[in-house]
């Protein structure tokens, strides 16, 4: 299979590009191609400490995790809680890092790193049916409100989060503290498919995906707009500035990944 | 009203703690403890969680400017805080992170998540200290609350509206405190109304104390009914908890109805925390907490 990402993010407004917390695989626009395609998005906690490294952990771990991940609650749990075990050794380096670097962490860090870092996350991967190509199935698996849209015969099809009114601000997070495969087992959502070449998928953080959603609720079209934008990083950018500025989209950091089959 | 405006570091919100420090908070709580010592310890957890909120990788961000005010001794009711920070009323939240009278380090066993347990050092920052002394000047207090609060709303009118918690164990001993409060309450940015929350710090019953009425708890009430006059007099200027705040009060276990207000009377200590707690958990549209 062949596939475009288009790849787009933007810092919450008065945040410098470095403190956006999302993160996505791939982390740019690419064209990626293989009997299998993986995608994933997670978003950071702004109140959890060195959420944006987590969040980048979380994709990493994705991008590198075999097929049978995201198709059942139990694998998806497992690949995450791994992840979590492989936190606290990467925490003790940090620690130490810092103190080598003459920059001890303050209380207040030390109190925070303790709590663990948080993140949503959302992973696709794509498989080809047959050697030539052109259909296959897909799987998704969730934690948080890291929305997928996809075209059906029936318009754009939305998971997990399917009203606009349901996202919060207490989404269902991985915390790399504490957290086992038990506990993170029930907060899994799995969704499933079939894919033929042209069809399209997006990836999208809250923010964006709550805006798509109310647009498509009252009526509205919004993909129309979401084109336009995907022109080029400076569309997007100045796009998501107007619909913050005009306080349609909340400020928060938004990534959307664009991809179409082939 | 709606109380929702972005709290950010350009547009950071503002809080007044203000804790009463008469001669009466040197007596025991309900449960048997010094009042003033469990008024210190909850104004420094509530402070060191405000400051966790901030704390990103990049450092401290700044989304809280807070002042910590203290009314009982013979002077004019002034900020608590001390050291670098001292005459200085606000503070925002890097300069309380550098402007601590101590940070204690205790070592507490936490669960690894694999079955096991790791030692995990918890730092407990200290920016108050008990004190208790002479009467309860609330009157006063809450004038200074006015005045800052005044030149606050003006200068900062696009923010979200400054929130003040008073923290006491008594009435007032300085007169009556409704007018001031209403002059608080009438304050406003453009996203609503100064919010004002009172809380009454329940006292060990006394040695024949048979009225069971006089040491009833009344938390979050929507009305006065079963107040006394003095304790009607401070629900009269507690605001309604806006809906976000309600919400978190369900989280807390505190089951509100709309119109409750901010107003304890009689608290224990898990009631001491939960209103510091609520009143302080005023993140809008999830802009801090994304």
């Amino acid at each position: 299979m062949k596939a475009d990402a288009t790849v787009f993010s933007v810092a919450k407004r008065g945040n410098s590009a470095t403190e956006n917390m999302d993160a996505c695989w791939p982390a740019e626009t690419t064209r990626l191609h293989g009997p299998t395609v993986r995608l994933a998005m997670a978003d950071g906690a702004t109140e959890h400490f060195l959420s944006k490294r987590w969040a980048a952990e979380l994709v990493r771990v994705m991008a590198r995790s075999p097929r049978r991940t995201v198709t059942t609650n139990q694998w998806f749990a497992s690949a995450l809680s791994a992840a979590c075990a492989s936190w606290l050794p990467a925490l003790r380096k940090f620690h130490h890092d810092r103190e080598q670097q003459g920059r001890p962490l303050r209380w207040y860090e030390i109190s925070k790193l303790w709590e663990g870092a948080a993140a949503t996350i959302l992973a696709v991967f794509f498989q080809d049916d047959d050697e030539h190509g052109g259909t296959g199935t897909w799987h998704a698996a969730a934690i948080g409100d890291t929305n997928l849209f996809w075209a059906t015969a029936g318009g754009m099809t939305t998971f997990p989060i399917e009203h606009s009114e349901d996202f919060n601000d207490t989404p269902p997070l991985v915390t790399s503290v504490g957290m086992t495969e038990a506990t993170l087992r029930p907060r899994v959502r799995l969704v499933s498919g079939t894919w033929v070449a042209g069809q399209r998928f997006v990836l999208a953080t809250d923010a964006l995906a709550k805006w798509i959603l109310g647009r498509m609720e009252c009526g509205a079209d919004p993909w129309e707009q979401v084109n336009a934008a995907l022109a080029d990083p400076s569309a997007f950018m100045e796009w998501v500035g107007n619909k913050r500025e005009l306080r349609e989209m909340h400020n928060d950091d938004v990534t959307l990944l664009n991809l179409e089959l082939h | 009203m709606p109380y929702d405006a972005e709290i950010s570091r350009a547009r950071p919100a503002c809080f007044i703690f203000l804790i009463d420090q008469s001669g009466s908070m040197g007596g025991k709580t309900s449960e048997g403890q010094v009042k003033a010592e469990v008024l210190a310890d909850a104004i420094n957890e509530v402070l060191h969680s405000l400051i966790l909120r901030c704390t990103s990788d990049e450092g401290i961000r700044d989304y809280f400017k807070i002042a910590i005010i203290g009314y009982g001794a013979e002077n004019e009711p002034d900020s608590v805080l001390s050291g670098r920070l001292s005459g200085q009323i606000f503070a925002t939240t890097s300069e309380l992170s550098e402007g601590t009278m101590a940070v204690e380090t205790r070592v507490e066993r936490w669960p690894d998540g694999n079955g096991g347990f790791v030692d995990r050092v918890r730092k407990v920052p200290i920016w108050v200290r008990p004190v208790s002394q002479q009467g309860t000047p609330m009157c006063a207090a809450l004038t200074r609350v006015h005045a800052l609060l005044d030149t606050w709303v003006s200068e900062n009118y696009d923010h979200f509206p400054p929130i003040v918690l008073n923290i006491t164990d008594a009435w007032a001993t300085d007169g009556d405190p409704t007018e001031i409060g209403k002059k608080i309450l009438s304050l406003r940015t453009e996203d609503g109304y100064a919010l004002l929350f009172n809380l009454h710090i329940a006292s060990a019953p006394e040695q024949g104390d048979a009225d069971p009425e006089k040491n009833r708890r009344i938390a979050f009430p929507a009305t006065a009914d079963g107040l006394d006059p003095r304790a009607a007099a401070l629900f009269a200027i507690s605001s309604p908890l806006p809906d976000r705040m309600l919400r978190y009060a369900d989280e807390y276990n505190v089951p509100l109805v709309s119109g409750s207000r901010g107003f304890v009377q009689n608290a224990n200590i898990d009631f001491i925390v939960k209103f510091l707690q609520i009143g302080t958990r005023n993140v809008p549209g999830g802009n801090l907490l994304r």
